[in-house]
């Protein structure tokens, strides 16, 4: 019974935490590098996460991790896949140590990212495996909010690339990064969320409703 | 990786130390900057330096004024960092876009860490941004720079023009030397050499008794001590002498300098290619050592520091051109018949020519020629055009060079051609002025041209006329826009800026309009504005500006014309997206500053006012 009042607890600061303006919530963008599409056979090679507090970026403090999976990794298709080369595995951190901080870091936020599907996968994947929590607020998936904005009209459906990264930044004016790497990425995902919000909410536009405009995945 | 790799291009961060930089970037936090949040973001992060990394700003003083428009590389907010005055300035956005805060504490450690880094916000602070990096990579010395004085090691020797030929010849056999000053009341008088003393005193049977005055080379060339070792190099092959009076400011003497002296502190070639065209027997030859200037040229430019010294040089190897031409025309057809000069007029003039200028030359004749002497010049103009155009010079499109009869004059109808353009300045007269005022004389007599010349510039000195010049400069406007952004012409070759028609040939204009003011003769543009120094019309910030703002320019124009030498490119017209982001942001100082001087101008010269 306390547990199950403490659930409801807990779900009901939550939804009173969605209720506040979304300039006054913290935001965590994200992106995870691996080595394929399925977490069951693919590893992460690398993540990157940033905390955002509308409208400042915390860039200076940007997490990025690289997992060396002691000699068991393989790099796949070529040496230097999301920009990685061998020396920068000569550096790589302790995924437990680097999964809690990730863990704390969401704790209360809402999640960013480009395209949720396959990086939700591999959070819950690491879940189940660390026996670690991923427990944000809500997630804000710049793509699915790109596609309900711009491309509404279901007769005239996104062609292929449209809604890429990079094509959704250009549309927004955003500079154009060439590299393609999971710390540039958490920039370039923050920076598109930023531009996204700013310009179809309202300073006190509840979170809650922010974070509907992304519900409908592709 | 961004946003380590942006900053690595921005200056000045590109001269922090990767690790200084890597720190910096760990202290940086980024906004998102819109119409709404600009003001506040800033009023909430100050005291911090803002980087502008996406997006269009205005930055407005706090009555309203435009300061600057800020787009992606440009700084803003480092004054109040520097001097802790609160920020009065305000935001506009013009475009939303992201922007790097760094935040004060990690700014004053960056500048303490990196004297660069500081000295360029001291600068920039200032409003000093040209006089950073003079140029070029600053790798090795450059011989060039060196001045004159710096070679000059012996105290000169010198004798009063009374003194007998045997006590001169007794002085120079006591000191062990080959030529010997003669000083009268402290000015230099004339030069007497082992080749005086054997040509014209024991060749002629002349009694030693006599005294030097008769047998000396009187007022001879002469350069002053700070003047660089290229000038002392381009007045001894102009008069064709080896041996080189110093002399300081006030004309007194102060040594001499050899060619051997220069060749000893050079380890480059101009020497060589100089003698290499003096030297050559038949205009074939010629044309074959001139075919080796643009190479030589490209190598040359990328071992000097301040590549100004390129055009002095290119003018120099025209000049010897020039004179290899002339005195082959008269190996064929005989001496001059009367007394003339060869004039060098536009950058060939002002010594500031190009790989790409084009001829603009004249004959300065005696008066009272008759038809036939008149011919031999008419001969000679065509030699020596031709023969230019042959050496890599191009032809003037606008037909001002010597092959044409109108620019071969006498003193008198050039005097009455600069009568008429001064006292009625039609606009095409007011061209023709532009060309014609920068003039220089390459062969002839110096005197004959000196003479001629002043009386040129004492019809200059016509209020009306000057005025008439301002309004002509202020007719072409500067290519910045309302937002001081460039204004770029769209063309074949993108949308490029022409900084020699609205910014090299616009100082040109303006130092020419203060220096005829002043009854100056000089035709370079860094001359003028030297002598200029205390001119009561131009004070001496906007004349070091102006000097700043040229070099930058001229050398600008160098580097993109060896980029697109040999490619049908334009030669003068730049994309200035293609510049790197501190020239980006220098190219636009410079074009402050000359649209400010052309307002000068315009308010002290015309009475209309602009």
């Amino acid at each position: 019974m306390g547990k199950l009042l403490g659930a409801l607890a807990d779900w009901y600061q939550r939804r009173q935490q969605l209720q506040k303006p979304w300039t006054q919530q913290r935001y965590v963008a994200l992106d995870i590098e691996t080595t394929g599409l399925d977490p069951n056979k693919h590893q992460v090679l690398s993540i990157a996460w940033m905390s955002i507090n509308p409208p400042v970026m915390h860039t200076g403090s940007a997490q990025y991790h690289v997992f060396s999976h002691g000699q068991e990794l393989e790099l796949g298709q070529s040496p230097t896949i999301h920009g990685l080369t061998q020396q920068d595995f000569l550096h790589s951190s302790d995924p437990r140590q680097t999964y809690a901080m990730l863990s704390r870091a969401l704790q209360g936020a809402v999640l960013v990212c480009h395209h949720k599907g396959m990086d939700w996968r591999f959070l819950k994947h690491i879940e189940k495996e660390f026996l670690i929590n991923f427990r944000p607020l809500g997630i804000f998936d710049t793509l699915a909010f790109e596609k309900n904005i711009m491309f509404k009209n279901p007769d005239s459906p996104p062609k292929k690339g449209q809604l890429t990264l990079s094509a959704c930044r250009a549309r927004r004016g955003l500079p154009n990064y060439t590299s393609h790497h999971a710390f540039t990425d958490t920039h370039a995902c923050a920076e598109l969320f930023l531009a996204q919000a700013f310009k179809y909410a309202g300073h006190s536009t509840k979170t809650i409703h922010l974070l509907k405009q992304c519900k409908h995945l592709i | 990786m961004e946003p380590d790799s942006f900053l690595e291009d921005c200056p000045p961060f590109d001269e922090l130390e990767a690790e200084q930089r890597r720190w910096a970037v760990s202290q940086l936090q980024s906004v998102y900057m819109n119409e709404q949040n600009c003001n506040e973001i800033m009023h909430d992060m100050r005291p911090a330096l803002f980087i502008v990394r996406s997006g269009v700003y205005d930055l407005r003083s706090g009555e309203g004024r435009l300061i600057d428009r800020l787009e992606s590389g440009d700084l803003f907010g480092f004054p109040s960092l520097l001097t802790g005055r609160e920020i009065v300035n305000r935001l506009t956005t013009i475009e939303d876009g992201i922007v790097y805060v760094l935040p004060q504490h990690a700014f004053d450690r960056l500048r303490n860490a990196s004297k660069q880094f500081e000295q360029y916000f001291i600068r920039a602070h200032g409003e000093r941004l040209l006089t950073e990096k003079g140029g070029g990579d600053g790798s090795g010395d450059d011989w060039t720079e060196q001045t004159v004085g710096s070679v000059v090691t012996m105290a000169p020797v010198s004798l009063a023009s009374d003194t007998s030929i045997q006590d001169a010849a007794k002085l120079m056999a006591e000191h062990g030397i080959s030529s010997v000053l003669v000083v009268d009341d402290g000015q230099l008088v004339g030069i007497l050499t082992d080749r005086d003393l054997r040509n014209r005193v024991i060749a002629q049977g002349l009694s030693y008794e006599v005294n030097v005055a008769a047998v000396m080379t009187q007022l001879p060339e002469s350069v002053e001590e700070n003047r660089s070792l290229l000038d002392a190099l381009t007045t001894m092959t102009a008069s064709n002498v080896h041996h080189l009076p110093v002399v300081n400011s006030k004309n007194q003497p102060v040594g001499m300098v050899t060619a051997t002296d220069l060749i000893r502190q050079q380890r480059s070639e101009p020497v060589y290619l100089i003698s290499a065209i003096r030297k050559a027997e038949s205009r074939e030859q010629l044309i074959q050592e001139a075919q080796k200037v643009p190479e030589y040229l490209k190598t040359f430019a990328n071992r000097v520091k301040r590549t100004t010294v390129v055009g002095q040089l290119m003018a120099s190897l025209t000049d010897g051109m020039t004179r290899q031409l002339i005195q082959l025309y008269e190996k064929q057809y005989g001496a001059a018949p009367a007394q003339y000069s060869w004039l060098a007029f536009g950058s060939q003039g002002r010594e500031d020519q190009t790989l790409s200028s084009d001829q603009d030359n004249g004959l300065l004749l005696a008066n009272g020629l008759t038809e036939k002497q008149k011919d031999w010049f008419k001969g000679l103009g065509e030699y020596v055009c031709e023969g230019l155009h042959e050496c890599g010079i191009p032809l003037c499109p606008g037909n001002i060079m010597a092959s044409n009869p109108e620019c071969r004059g006498t003193t008198d109808e050039w005097l009455q051609r600069f009568k008429k353009w001064t006292q009625s300045p039609t606009p095409k007269a007011l061209m023709y002025c532009q060309i014609f005022f920068d003039s220089r004389a390459v062969v002839g007599n110096g005197r004959f041209y000196q003479n001629y010349r002043e009386q040129v510039a004492k019809l200059a000195q016509n209020e009306m006329f000057l005025g008439n010049l301002a309004m002509l400069v202020n007719r072409i406007s500067v290519p910045l826009g309302l937002f001081n952004r460039f204004r770029t012409e769209d063309t074949d070759d993108g949308d490029t800026i022409d900084i020699k028609r609205y910014g090299i040939a616009l100082i040109n204009d303006i130092a020419r309009i203060y220096s005829l003011q002043a009854g100056l003769t000089e035709p370079s543009t860094p001359v003028r504005l030297k002598a200029l120094q205390n001119s009561k019309l131009l004070n001496q910030r906007d004349n070091e500006s102006l000097l700043e703002a040229w070099q930058f320019l001229t050398q600008l124009r160098l580097n993109h014309q060896l980029a697109v030498w040999d490619t049908d490119k334009p030669k003068n017209a730049l994309d200035p997206d293609a510049l790197s982001t501190l020239s980006r942001r220098q190219l636009k100082s410079a074009f402050k500053i000359i649209k400010e001087a052309q307002q000068g101008v315009g308010l002290k010269f015309s009475r209309q006012g602009y």
